[in-house]
């Protein structure tokens, strides 16, 4: 570092200037949304600063959503559902992935190779995806198979989705656990199933966090399939009514619906950060 | 070497190998792989709401119509019986006809509704025409399918008939009560011409009874043609690519990569130059708040600049922007959302490269007494050009797949007429961006194989994107 100077000390103090306003206006959005949720007045768009100390605040707003039936209902399903997508993701994939990291057979290095090319594609892909899933599931539901508007078969379909993502990510992992655990397993006369579940799944706890928060966040803001389905989740629901008609006649509760929803990802971004630059480094990241 | 595989194989061996992933593959390929191949297939149908999924009860019943038409039109016993209910339902119409022309003239000579001759002329039509039902009846019995025991909810005779048949009796009951003259000649005239249309219907069942019969079997084919799905090679390719909207879609999403990847490539790379000088105080905080973008789910985010941004809304009154109704505002806010989006991801990698700079390059570099500009051409530029490229190709391809930005802020709104030169114009969304056209198609129009079609077309202009920048990474490897 150079000597402290007048101007230097001026041009610190006018980029910092620049810095904090730059910040303000980015994170504007955000400030404005936690303002809009709790304004006293609940059927007009928040315009100016003025209006809060007019209208005043009302924070109660959230218990008022809290207690809202339908964000209740809307809600359990998308816990329901999340809890699911992360039982059949752990009892599906998991095994899967030990058996590509430990198994040599027929297909498996095709089959990785086709998962790595389906876990790098954007998101792009993925609402495509979905519309022909759509198309498909109607197809199905006509045949028979109550699709439409069961929530049961959300899961599966998360889970689905997730295959060659966590298929890679966990088989990365088992790749660096050394195989003597589970031959020292194996020659005690344990089945597989107990090797896989009792031996290497707790031995790889940070994979397993990670395919849980994976499933999680992914499940919780779904919402294109859902609303294709008819199945009330969170998501589902804030984009369904808080994007249509009624958001627009009450922006204040929808904006604290949207906030409620948004905490468990903030939450989760947050604390799992370390985990998330994990897998970031094992090179498993999506466009 | 056989000792090693033999241990290989009593470690780990096959069987065992399948198991554990059979049902993830199984899952994989019925939900996610199985489905593109459907809705690739789809591509090539004319599915719609209808098609995709037929009703089976819907195909039966028409079916059965059809059996029922054909044998009324070659069994001959059935096609006596039906001659014969036709031509009573005739010779009755005509007398009918005959009173209803008596009534006219009288009601039109100035006989009063009041006089003996037009209440005999008027009860006179009542009894004919109560004959009616019964004729209705033996009408039915001979022409009713589901009572010659081809159950179905489809008729082979005019739907019309019956009621123009019942308006007929209904008409007949009502004149001899009526006392003004002007109602009289309006409802006589009314019959009048109900009972010419329905006797040449009726004649033309009566002269050309076979080839009544193959008309209908040949309407009823085009009602079943229209439940079914069918194969229509690449009539969906042919329409896109002649559609206007489509067109148009395709012009508005290569002018938003135009103007969104410049746009938050240079933000992302500024806010990295800015909050990466040591000048700024607290700047760590500073980039750990500018990364809330990441840190928010996109409902959220996206609820808020619409709300912001809605034309009653704080930026959307001051700037008097108004998304529903101008498509320029709503792609600004597009582009503008797309940046608060994007503008992490670009300043993470620059942030990245630029802490590669070494200090003692730059430490030499200001005891030359290199200008800042000489500096940043030279050292610096060099140094984050690899990675921003990369970054730059990756978002361009965000931008090429927008989909969330414009459903979230207005839907791909406002819907208004499209003209685009050499196609003509339609009536569409103005910013229905690639993927929003195929989900607009989906949801919206409920043009199933259509919108499949759109989207074979899209991945097939992603992959030439991807091919692209594949090549060039490869060309450009010694130096961007």
């Amino acid at each position: 570092m150079k000597s402290i100077t007048f101007t230097n000390i001026m041009l610190r103090i006018i980029l910092t200037i620049v810095g904090v306003l730059v910040v303000s206006i980015l994170l504007y959005p955000v400030v404005y949304a936690f303002l809009m949720s709790i304004m006293g007045r609940e059927g007009i768009f928040l315009t100016s600063l003025n209006q809060l100390a007019t209208y005043g605040i009302d924070p109660w707003r959230y218990l008022e959503v809290i207690r809202d039936p339908e964000f209740v209902k809307s809600l359990t399903t998308s816990i329901i559902v999340a809890l699911l997508t992360i039982l059949v993701s752990v009892l599906v994939i998991t095994p899967a992935a030990y058996g590509f990291s430990r198994f040599r057979f027929w297909g498996r290095d095709s089959l990785l190779y086709v998962y790595l090319i389906m876990s790098q594609v954007g998101g792009g892909f993925g609402i495509m995806a979905t519309v022909a899933l759509y198309i498909f599931l109607l197809r199905l539901n006509a045949m028979g198979v109550p699709v439409l508007g069961n929530m049961f078969i959300l899961p599966v379909i998360y889970s689905s989705g997730l295959v060659p993502f966590m298929t890679w990510l966990l088989k990365t992992y088992f790749d660096s656990l050394p195989k003597e655990l589970d031959e020292a397993a194996f020659m005690d006369g344990a089945s597989w199933s107990t090797i896989v579940f009792r031996v290497i799944l707790p031995a790889s706890r940070s994979a397993l966090i990670i395919i849980t928060l994976f499933s999680f966040m992914s499940a919780w803001g779904e919402f294109i399939l859902a609303n294709f389905l008819g199945v009330s989740t969170l998501a589902q629901y804030i984009f369904y009514t808080a994007f249509g008609a009624r958001g627009l006649e009450l922006p204040a509760r929808f904006a604290a619906n949207a906030i409620l929803f948004a905490i468990p990802t903030i939450v989760i971004y947050v604390v799992a950060q370390r985990y998330i630059g994990e897998a970031m480094r094992m090179g498993a990241v999506r466009g | 070497m056989p000792s090693r595989k033999t241990r290989a194989e009593i470690l780990y061996p096959r069987r065992v190998a399948y198991t554990l992933v059979l049902a993830s593959i199984a899952l994989y390929l019925f939900f996610s792989i199985w489905p593109i191949l459907f809705s690739i297939g789809i591509a090539f149908t004319d599915a719609n709401d209808v098609k995709i999924a037929p009703n089976p009860k819907l195909v039966e019943s028409i079916n059965n119509a059809i059996a029922c038409a054909t044998m009324l039109r070659d069994n001959t016993s059935y096609m006596q019986v039906a001659i014969g209910v036709v031509r009573r339902v005739d010779s009755l119409l005509g007398s009918i006809n005959q009173s209803l022309a008596d009534i006219y003239k009288m009601t039109a000579s100035g006989v009063s509704p009041s006089s003996l001759e037009y209440q005999l002329a008027a009860s006179d039509l009542y009894n004919k025409a109560s004959q009616l039902p019964s004729i209705l009846s033996d009408f039915e019995k001979a022409f009713n399918c589901t009572q010659l025991g081809y159950p179905t909810d489809k008729t082979v005779v005019s739907s019309d008939v019956e009621s123009n048949l019942t308006r007929l009796m209904e008409l007949s009951s009502y004149l001899p009560t009526l006392q003004d003259p002007g109602r009289i000649l309006n409802l006589t005239s009314m019959g009048l011409s109900i009972v010419s249309s329905s006797i040449s219907y009726f004649r033309s069942i009566e002269t050309d009874y076979k080839g009544y019969f193959n008309s209908v079997i040949s309407s009823l084919e085009a009602d079943k043609s229209n439940v079914e799905l069918h194969f229509i090679g690449l009539s969906n390719f042919q329409k896109l690519f002649t559609d206007p909207r489509f067109i148009y879609s395709l012009y508005k999403t290569l002018l938003f990569v135009a103007t969104s990847v410049p746009l938050k490539v240079s933000v992302g790379v500024l806010l990295a130059f800015l909050y990466s000088t040591p000048l700024v105080y607290g700047r760590r905080v500073w980039r750990g708040l500018l990364l809330t973008p990441w840190a928010l789910p996109l409902l959220l985010s996206g609820m808020m600049w619409k709300y912001i941004f809605y034309p009653s809304g704080p930026m959307g009154l001051a700037l008097h922007l108004d998304i529903n109704n101008n498509e320029w505002h709503a792609f600004l806010v597009y582009n503008l959302f797309e940046m608060w989006l994007a503008y992490p991801f670009i300043m993470t990698v620059t942030m990245g490269a630029l802490s590669g700079v070494s200090k003692d390059l730059i430490e030499a570099s200001y005891i030359d007494g290199a200008s800042v500009w000489f500096r940043m051409r030279r050292i610096t530029l060099p140094l984050i050009s690899r990675p921003l490229v990369l970054a730059t190709i990756l978002t361009t391809g965000a931008s090429l797949q927008a989909f969330m930005v414009p459903l979230l802020i207005n839907g791909g709104g406002p819907t208004e007429t499209i003209t685009v030169p050499f196609l003509g114009s339609a009536t569409g969304n103005a910013n229905e961006f690639l993927l929003l056209f195929g989900y607009d198609r989906v949801t919206i129009d409920k043009q199933y194989g259509y919108a499949a079609a759109t989207y074979v077309v899209v991945v097939l202009i992603i992959l030439a994107y991807v091919a692209l920048w594949f090549y060039y990474s490869r060309r450009g490897g010694r130096g961007w």
